[in-house]
């Protein structure tokens, strides 16, 4: 595939201090990785920052980050989805701590777009439960995100974020009571 | 509302706010996601280069060695509390150059301020009152002193401000050429 043929090329490109990094086979690995797994980590990214821009320069930064990574990429396909997924959430929290969220938040709230297709009350909805979501940290809105929108269990989460089971338990619940809490506060006239 | 009915409630907040459901990934943002990442995967090496591992401490040995090189120059005599090289020390005027408190002023100190003006960006920390720094005519437990810093310039006046046991404030004004061991010797 063209399209594929132009990700290898970068990969094997020859860089003087990775070359290892960029051989033929990484570069196909990563390749066929991107296949398989993009729409999913889109998906990820965009329920993590709530910009399509947003989760397009997190998909790309995964990959990048992911090719270049001194360890070797994982065989497996559930084990290289969970690292990358893992790549993806570091990411966002890295972003998050570089971040001013009030500026951002403010941005989003003058977001035409967001008004224009649908009524003013449900666009008023999204914004407060934007913005709630956006005070969550990363990985806690990961884990929210991960188990409330795409239904995965608590013990799939854990594998894939490298936590134990229980911490994802704890953050879950926590999320959902700092969402309550700040919805409730926002709803109440 | 019961824990299940808020659950289910946040939970279709969230299904209906679900960006990817309103905006799902198509082919042209596939195709820029390739694009970039092949076009930042050929970037040199060089741009995404880490430090050395041996910059890391020297960065920090400069830094360091720069930091005391500036406090160094900002306060001579390697210390914080040392007069200023504008205010050479000669221990002999001192005494004249003192004015007396007040006759009526005399009395008992409860507490003593202590103002003293230095250089601009001169730290002072002047912890005690020298203890001949005060008027001969002048006997009682100093209780407190405080130490103002100053922004005003080099070669101001010392000037020690103290407050009798009657209430009475007495300005005991100094010349600016002094030093601690001047002003102990002048005092008595």
């Amino acid at each position: 595939m063209d399209l594929t043929a132009t990700i290898q090329h970068g990969f094997s490109e020859p860089t003087t201090q990775e070359s290892e990094l960029t051989a033929p086979d990484r570069s196909e690995r990563i390749a066929a990785l991107f296949e398989q797994h993009h729409p999913r980590l889109y998906r990820l990214g965009l329920r993590m920052s709530g910009r399509p821009e947003e989760a397009e320069d997190l998909v790309q930064d995964t990959f990048v980050r992911a090719a270049r990574a001194r360890q070797a990429i994982p065989e497996t396909e559930s084990v290289s989805e969970a690292w990358l997924v893992r790549i993806l959430v570091n990411l966002c929290r890295d972003r998050y701590r570089r971040r001013e969220v009030r500026e951002r938040l403010a941005f989003r709230l003058d977001d035409p777009a967001d008004s224009s297709e649908r009524s003013e009350s449900s666009a008023v909805a999204r914004v407060t439960l934007e913005r709630a979501l956006a005070e969550l940290a990363p990985r806690r809105r990961a884990i929210l995100v991960l188990h409330e929108l795409e239904g995965q269990p608590i013990a799939r989460i854990a594998e894939q974020l490298g936590v134990a089971a229980v911490t994802v338990r704890w953050h879950l619940a926590a999320a959902k009571k700092q969402l309550k809490r700040r919805l409730g506060a926002e709803d109440t006239p | 509302m019961s824990q299940g009915s808020e659950n289910e409630t946040l939970r279709r907040r969230l299904v209906d706010w679900d960006p990817a459901r309103h905006a799902p990934l198509d082919e042209a943002a596939t195709r820029r996601m390739r694009l970039r990442i092949g076009a930042r995967l050929r970037e040199p090496a060089t741009t995404r280069r880490r430090p050395a591992g041996w910059m890391i401490p020297v960065a920090v040995a400069a830094t360091l060695l720069a930091l005391v090189l500036g406090w160094r120059a900002l306060t001579p005599n390697g210390t914080s509390s040392g007069t200023s090289p504008a205010s050479p020390v000669p221990s002999a005027s001192v005494a004249a150059e003192t004015v007396a408190p007040p006759a009526g002023g005399v009395g008992e100190i409860d507490e003593v301020e202590a103002t003293v003006q230095q250089p601009v960006g001169v730290p002072v920390a002047v912890t005690s009152a020298p203890e001949a720094a005060r008027p001969a005519s002048v006997r009682a437990d100093v209780a407190d002193i405080a130490v103002a810093e100053d922004s005003r310039g080099p070669r101001q006046p010392r000037q020690f401000q103290f407050q009798t046991s009657g209430g009475t404030r007495i300005f005991w004004t100094l010349d600016p050429d002094f030093s601690d061991e001047a002003l102990a010797a002048g005092g008595e």
